[in-house]
């Protein structure tokens, strides 16, 4: 559970945004300045509730911090040649989308060593390249492909609007249609009653 | 990927690359353009077309420029030779636009510099360093100062406009200056080497303002 003791042993609890709760260390939550700046003095109660991101990232985050423990204070951007094996593997096993949420979270919680280390990972995606090669990197949508999403919109808008004017004919026909069997009624039974009338009469 | 990334991030990624790799970027999308001026912002005050080394400097009032990209055509110099052949991937290229004119040029990279050469056909030569040069304006945020360095050696290859703000210049011969400052205005100054030639008392080189003559003599 949750305890504002400093002591390393102490475990905390950190909720996802899919509502799970798993164990980080006092002394990993502890590299995460916006931790220290809301919790570590004045204590948790329950988990600590990190649901903008999901389980995976912050389980990611969590793991690097607790590699991290014992490393010395950061003191700027290391050079990437200067990682260990195992930040290498770490960054490796990381694809794109992971790298992004990563980011997002580290620089949440304010963890300046993971943030630099990611970042400097991306720069090395993009150095050298050429513009076509950086829109592939960054994921960005090249003029055809832009071309050929506003032509599906458009043809989406068609769609639409072909639906939106077969509704309005059928809610007008529906209308006529509502109408007619109410004329028709009355007409019938005033014709069957007149009938009945002159039977009567008739008779 | 990047432009989704926080605002601090999208720096420190930004701080990790260089001129060239910004300029590149900046010409992906609109939204890479600003992240582009945004960053650069007061980092740099005026570009230069530099033709002694052919590319296209970024500078900082009181330093000297840095390198952001070179051009070179199939215009025979034995400088590209060794271009040309220091490249084996000829797959990559850009293309820019200057006066309606489509400019494909194909990308390789200097060996020593690092900075990417811009290779266009022979007829765009003098184009290209305008259309280059607009574009660096643009991206990193720069007021379009036209600064050139040349020699008069190289007049073949000056760049296409009529109007230069600043310009620094050598020459050998009078008569070519004095045909060149006819053609081209020089709106602000002009720093010129003169060699030995020797200036008549009516000749249009000193009706320049702000201009700076050196001369061994």
């Amino acid at each position: 559970m949750t305890s504002p003791a400093s002591s390393s042993e102490v475990k905390y609890l950190i909720e996802s945004s899919e509502g799970n709760t798993f164990d980080v260390s006092g002394a990993a939550l502890r590299q995460s300045n916006t931790f220290n700046a809301m919790f570590l003095n004045i204590g948790a109660d329950g988990p600590i509730p990190f649901t903008d991101y999901n389980e995976a990232t912050l389980k990611k985050v969590f793991e690097y911090c607790e590699h991290s423990v014992n490393e010395e204070n950061y003191s700027g951007p290391k050079h990437q040649d200067d990682l260990s094996k195992w930040d290498l593997n770490f960054f490796n096993e990381m694809d794109q989308k992971m790298f992004i949420d990563v980011i997002n979270a580290s620089n949440f919680l304010d963890i300046e060593r993971l943030t630099s280390y990611c970042c400097e990972r991306i720069a090395r995606m993009l150095r050298g390249k050429n513009t076509q090669e950086m829109i592939k990197v960054i994921t960005l949508p090249t003029a055809e492909e832009l071309e050929a999403k506003q032509k599906v919109e458009e043809k989406k808008a068609a769609a639409a609007k072909k639906v939106a004017e077969k509704a309005a004919e059928t809610a007008e026909k529906t209308e006529t249609l509502e109408e007619l069997p109410v004329q028709q009624l009355v007409q019938t039974t005033r014709n069957k009653l007149t009938r009945k009338y002159l039977s009567f009469s008739n008779e | 990927m990047l432009l989704k990334l926080p605002y601090l991030a999208q720096f420190t990624i930004l701080k990790h690359l260089e001129l060239h790799d910004h300029f590149f970027l900046g010409l992906c999308s609109k939204r890479a353009r600003n992240l582009i001026k945004c960053f650069s912002r007061n980092k740099n005050d005026s570009s230069v077309i530099n033709l002694y080394s052919f590319s296209i400097q970024l500078q900082k009032t009181g330093f000297l420029g840095k390198d952001v990209v070179m051009w070179a055509s199939c215009y025979y110099r034995p400088e590209n030779e060794t271009l040309y052949r220091s490249n084996t991937n000829w797959n990559r290229s850009i293309i820019f636009w200057y006066k309606d004119k489509k400019i494909k040029c194909k990308i390789s990279f200097h060996s020593t510099k690092g900075i990417p050469i811009l290779w266009c056909k022979d007829k765009y030569k003098r184009m290209l360093p305008m259309a280059i040069y607009h574009s660096i304006c643009e991206i990193f945020s720069i007021s379009p100062i036209i600064q050139i360095k040349f020699d008069m050696s190289r007049l073949s290859e000056f760049p296409d406009t009529n109007e230069i703000d600043n310009v620094i210049t050598g020459c050998r011969d009078k008569d070519q200056i004095e045909e060149f400052l006819k053609n081209v205005i020089i709106r602000n100054a002009t720093q010129l080497w003169l060699g030995s030639c020797q200036l008549s008392v009516d000749s249009v080189i000193l009706s320049l303002e702000h201009a700076l003559f050196w001369s061994p003599k």
